[in-house]
């Protein structure tokens, strides 16, 4: 069985290469326009780790686990349910339910939904990434 | 005129999609179901891309058919790779 082929094809590393910031950018295009269009933050988590999980098929499994350590992933997963919380516990505060965006507090209703909307997409998307990422390692061997 | 002849298309892409669907059932080795199902990923793509030209409302497919593009070229590389050594991961 040839070992060259795992990871040393430079069509296939320089094409992933070209490609994978595309993706991510694509999958934050997702991210933020979630409310208005199909996606969201899982959508959009999942999106971005098809962009590791393809660096990991080109560039072979130790150099992509180099670039995005566990040291990385694990505070990553904990900090997307994180945010969600204090978002939810935050709308509490002010005086709503817990996630209760509507309720004014320094900006106007709408405005502090847009924002609290997109900041919880966001968290959800940070931990989906980092957790799609882990189990495809785990799954290719870690 | 232009709708009509995107949709004529959009009937003749489905109708081959289903034909080499054919061939995913039917394939007596797994490289003809790899390649069957890479080929039915671009005509749907092709078909998304035709629906958001059709109903002009609805431009998010375009969004939706970047993503199978995605798909389909990951399915690509996994399939090489594993066609070429047996396995996706040395």
């Amino acid at each position: 069985m040839p070992e060259s082929l795992f990871g040393e094809d430079v069509i296939v590393r320089t094409i992933a290469r070209i490609v994978a910031p595309f993706i991510q950018l694509f999958g934050l295009y997702v991210l933020m326009h979630g409310h208005i269009s199909p996606g969201g933050g899982f959508q959009a988590g999942v999106i971005i780790a098809s962009s590791f999980i393809l660096l990991a098929l080109a560039l072979g499994l130790p150099e992509s686990k180099e670039r995005f350590k566990k040291t990385i992933r694990l505070p990553m997963e904990s900090s997307g349910p994180l945010i969600y919380a204090s978002i939810g516990v935050t709308c509490i505060l002010a005086g709503g339910y817990y996630l209760q965006y509507g309720m004014a507090f320094l900006f106007p209703p709408h405005v502090v939904s847009a924002i609290l909307i997109s900041a919880v997409e966001i968290g959800i998307g940070i931990t989906v990434m980092a957790m799609i990422v882990t189990i495809f390692y785990s799954m290719a061997g870690d | 005129m232009m709708i009509e002849a995107f949709q004529l298309t959009g009937m003749l892409l489905t109708l081959a999609a289903a034909l080499s669907l054919y061939r995913v059932l039917k394939g007596p080795t797994i490289a003809d179901r790899i390649v069957a199902v890479n080929v039915i990923g671009t005509y749907a793509l092709v078909a998304l891309v035709l629906v958001a030209y059709i109903s002009s409302e609805q431009l998010f497919f375009i969004d939706i058919a970047l993503t199978y593009a995605l798909l389909n070229f990951m399915l690509s590389i996994v399939a090489a790779r594993y066609l070429g050594t047996g396995r996706v991961f040395g």
